[in-house]
């Protein structure tokens, strides 16, 4: 066994013996697996699988998960052995490294976010929304346990948080309808008091639909009513949208994906956590903290950890233990190479781009951009010739965009007649021009179809 | 070491896009961002440079090829099962890409469900759960679901012995329930405690076996018999399972509910605290509420001559949602897939070799313990397979050195330090487990070291209480890092 370096100098005998001593009255039963595969026969048979997918579709979905560029030296240097086969940072004399590159991650988060504190990561997007609806109930406490959902947010996000803050926690979410232009009805915020308890207003920016809502002064009517105001964010957006700091937000998650992590049919994704210097300690997730070492040397470690599981167990802020660390590692790497300017230039590239696409819908008589409102680097494009043929015909040419029935058994946001389609910077204009020209002779064909 | 922020120098760019070929667009200005961000500004090779400095200075586990941490199972992560992990046609999926197009992923999913199966006894699997701790936490929302669903709402405790992991009594919480942490003895689960514990209030009670004390619970078939029969459920926490793997399944030991740590026994890397994955086995009767979506199949069609189409012998498979007694989502998309198909690359690699990981590391945990002890006292050195654990307990009154100095003065050695402190049951514990991937050379090489720290607490202890001394950072002042709480550079 070519994994295990001592295999022929074990006394097996021995090891049996130990086996019976320890496990009495239970019977073995050996894995009848197939024979070891050699390293060419695992790459052989894997690369078949990988091939069986078809990752080659002009990728135009969103949802969630978005077809950026990653640079190379990103996961170049994230998949560094030391980094990927190093263990938590629990021991700091041997992790400054890591530590030292966590820190950034979290500095650099801060700036962009315009947030005091950022933790290490969560498991995603999704699930760092869950845990800060849970995290805005522990600092309103008491009788405070609902939460307000304002806007469109990703169906696929709502399941999430139902699932932990609905059925495991027990408290309640209110969702309140959108107008009829697709955006927040924030003239609700001034009426809260109709809905008792309410620990804090969650909102999603950009939209589930791609619709940039303007939240500008509504967190000081949030905080009149004695409530958060929490917000999951697009990061690539921030390179030119306001910033949640901006907004006055107290907690802001999202995911990191967009931020050279790799589509990956879905994970490892990486949640990011932030919230403003009161509410640090009701953070979930690992922390880290600058310090100094023995000599009086800059130096870094896991901080704040009385709110975690491995000290506080049942009193504990969260039970997350495992993170996904290296993604976020890999987002700071993204960071750092891209710099101010190309964070800002990446953000300026998916709106001109997706801005260009809908300009040229504006021109056909039968597709049309359904919500009339600001966007980002997504939008919900309406239609009148029957979805199943447009679909058809995306399909049939390798373009790839979200239906209704994408989101299978998620609660269905998408108005009927529909499609989601993202436009990141890393799809030419030849390629949108194909997009469009497939759209375009569905369009002149219409009236015979 | 400066960090990124202090090399930064403003108008340097490691990056750049290709020119914008579309008209260059503006958003409403009341959208626009107008608060300033400060981020590095430096070139390509600045970058790759910062970034390398960083990982040399991060112990990593190919370093001596031991990293013994006990319940952590530091094994070697196989190179192949990164360049498989990092095949475009896994990596550039999307997770809405349409079905037909998800079919080699789906296939691979269901056939490492499948290993899963076998290799612990379980009816169905779901790798839906990110890390051990979200198995946990989606396994006793199951039973939540399941009792309410059989009508029985009165059981809200959970009995956790008090060897368990800090992420048991954490999920307890997550749903709402209340934890009973109780004794045990003899490093394991008391007959007698147990059914003191045991009410009509209890509804699950949760394991880890073998233990963190490295010790199989003899009693296990006994313990879920009573667990049954008082109506309660038993989950296992299977971060121990490499000492059993290939060998032993845990559905027999009657065990209800399980989660693997991918990360753990099936060789994914630690990544520096994640991603890993936890996988997620119950028996059929809680099949209909895993979390959502699960992978299933049918007979796949092809075009047959008459222009039609005709049933074939492929499988088609796809994300099956229609579950209406199930807990839920746990994630946005389908969980931690890219470290699914490490772990399936790795089981193509042992096949039925399995049996032999289980067998090495228990050689290899006696293999140290034997040459440890003594002069280091093992408290439960009766019958542990993967892992052990030392007290420094008589080290600590004698000369004043702690397990604490102990672990960091491995560092001079060039070893990453055993798990400290844990269990809570053993004072002065250092928690060791070497897995089947340690070499003898690594092996020898950490006896030596500990034999010489031993040496070192009774002639020389202040060279062990002020370490580590040989290394680039010397102790760190954690006291310091929670009283300044500093998160942020700026």
């Amino acid at each position: 066994m070519r994994y295990i370096p001592r295999w022929d100098e074990i006394e097996l005998d021995k090891i049996e013996d130990i086996f019976s001593r320890a496990i009495p009255g239970l019977e073995q039963t050996r894995f009848s697996g197939k024979k070891p595969l050699s390293e060419m026969k695992i790459k052989e048979m894997i690369e078949s699988l990988a091939r069986d997918n078809n990752s080659e579709s002009l990728c135009f979905l969103g949802g969630g998960a978005y077809d950026h560029y990653i640079p190379s030296v990103v996961w170049e240097l994230a998949t560094r052995r030391e980094f990927l086969t190093s263990y938590t940072q629990y021991q700091p004399e041997l992790s400054q490294g890591y530590l030292q590159a966590l820190f950034e991650y979290q500095s650099m988060m801060a700036e962009l976010l315009g947030m005091d504190a950022v933790n290490v990561s969560m498991y995603d997007g999704a699930s760092a929304l869950a845990e800060a609806a849970l995290m805005a109930v522990r600092i309103k406490g008491g009788e405070k346990r609902r939460i307000l959902v304002l806007g469109a947010i990703n169906p696929l996000y709502k399941e999430v948080l139902n699932t932990y803050f609905v059925k495991g926690a027990g408290f309640a979410i209110e969702y309140l309808s959108l107008r009829e232009d697709g955006i927040s009805d924030l003239s609700k915020i001034d009426k809260l008091e109709e809905i008792n308890n309410v620990a804090c207003v969650v909102v999603q920016n950009p939209n589930f639909y791609g619709i940039i809502e303007n939240f500008n002064r509504i967190a000081e009517r949030v905080h009149a009513k004695g409530a958060l105001f929490l917000v999951s964010v697009n990061p690539i957006s921030l390179g030119l949208l306001k910033s949640p700091g901006e907004l006055g937000v107290d907690i802001a998650v999202g995911e990191l994906q967009p931020l050279g992590i790799p589509l990956g049919f879905g994970g490892p994704y990486v949640g990011f956590f932030s919230t403003k210097k009161e509410y640090l300690r009701q953070m979930p997730g690992r922390i880290v903290g600058a310090t100094i070492d023995a000599e009086g040397k800059p130096a870094y470690a896991l901080t704040i950890a009385t709110r975690e599981q491995h000290i506080r167990r049942y009193k504990a802020t969260s039970n997350i233990c495992s993170n996904q660390a290296l993604c976020a590692l890999a987002a700071s790497i993204y960071l750092s190479v891209l710099g101010k300017e190309g964070l800002k230039e990446v953000a300026r590239q998916c709106f001109s781009k997706t801005a260009y696409f809908v300009s040229e819908i504006n021109k056909m008589k039968h597709f049309r951009l359904y919500y009339k409102a600001p966007f980002f680097d997504e939008v919900l494009i309406g239609t009148d010739i029957k979805i199943e043929l447009v679909k058809h015909f995306l399909n049939s040419r390798g373009i790839s965009v979200i239906f209704s029935d994408s989101f299978l058994g998620a609660s269905n946001l998408m108005p009927p007649q529909t499609f989601l389609t993202a436009i990141t910077e890393k799809r030419s204009r030849e390629e949108i021009d194909f997009f469009i020209s497939v759209l375009k002779y569905l369009d002149a064909g219409a009236g015979k179809l | 070491m400066k960090t990124i922020f202090e090399k930064s120098k403003k108008g340097k760019q490691g990056f750049i896009f290709s020119e914008l070929d579309v008209p260059d667009s503006t958003i409403g200005s009341e959208l626009l961002r107008q608060a300033d961000f400060v981020f590095p500004e430096l070139s390509e090779p600045e970058v790759v440079q910062h970034y390398i400095a960083l990982s040399r200075r991060t112990h990593g586990l190919d370093e001596k090829g031991l990293y013994p941490l006990g319940s952590c199972t530091m094994k070697y992560n196989p190179v192949i099962n990164e360049k498989c992990a990092a095949l475009p046609g896994f990596l550039n999926l999307h997770p809405l890409e349409h079905k037909n197009n998800i079919q080699g992923a789906l296939k691979l999913i269901y056939d490492f469900e499948k290993i899963l199966r076998d290799i612990t006894g379980f009816d169905a699997f779901s790798l839906q759960p990110a890390a051990g701790a979200q198995a946990e936490f989606t396994a006793l929302l199951m039973i939540k679901m399941y009792l309410a669903h059989h009508g029985e709402t009165k059981r809200n405790k959970v009995l956790i012995p008090k060897t368990a992991h800090g992420t048991n009594p954490a999920s307890v919480r997550l749903v709402g329930w209340e934890a009973v942490e109780f004794e045990v003895a003899g490093g394991i689960i008391s007959i007698e405690e147990l059914k003191a514990a045991l009410n009509n209030e209890v509804a699950c009670i949760m394991i880890t076996n073998p233990n963190t004390l490295g010790l199989f619970e003899k009693n296990i078939v006994e313990i879920n018999r009573l667990v049954h029969e008082a109506g309660a459920f038993s989950y296992l926490d299977g971060a121990n399972f490499n000492a059993l793997i290939g060998r032993y399944l845990p559905r027999e030991q009657g065990f209800d509910l399980m989660h693997l740590n991918l990360h753990k026994t099936f060789s994914t890397p630690h990544g520096g605290g994640g991603p890993g994955a936890g996988a997620l086995g119950v028996i059929k009767k809680f099949e209909p509420f895993l979390p959502l979506p699960t992978v299933r199949w049918v007979p796949g069609y092809v075009p047959d001559i008459n222009g039609g189409y005709k049933m074939s012998a492929r499988k088609f498979y796809y994300l099956d949602f229609n579950q209406p007694l199930s807990m839920g989502k746990l994630s946005a998309f389908w969980g931690n897939f890219l470290i699914i198909v490490r772990a399936y690359a790795y089981m193509l690699a042992l096949g039925n070799d399995t049996y032999k990981v289980s067998a090495a590391a228990i050689a290899n945990a006696h293999y140290l313990k034997d040459k440890l002890s003594p002069p280091y006292e093992v408290p439960f050195a009766e019958g542990f397979l993967h892992e052990f654990v030392i007290s420094c307990e008589k080290i600590q009154k004698e000369t004043g050195v702690n397990a604490l100095n102990i672990a960091k003065r491995l560092m001079d050695f060039g070893f990453h330090p055993p798990t400290m402190y844990f269990p809570l049951t053993v004072h002065e514990a250092l928690m060791i487990e070497p897995t089947e991937t340690a070499s003898r050379e690594a092996l020898d090489e950490f006896v030596t070291a500990m034999l010489v720290i031993h040496e070192e607490c009774y002639k020389n202890p202040e060279i062990v209480k002020t370490a580590p001394n040989n290394i680039e950072t010397k102790r760190v002042d954690e006291v310091k890092a929670a009283r300044d709480a500093k998160v942020n550079f700026f």
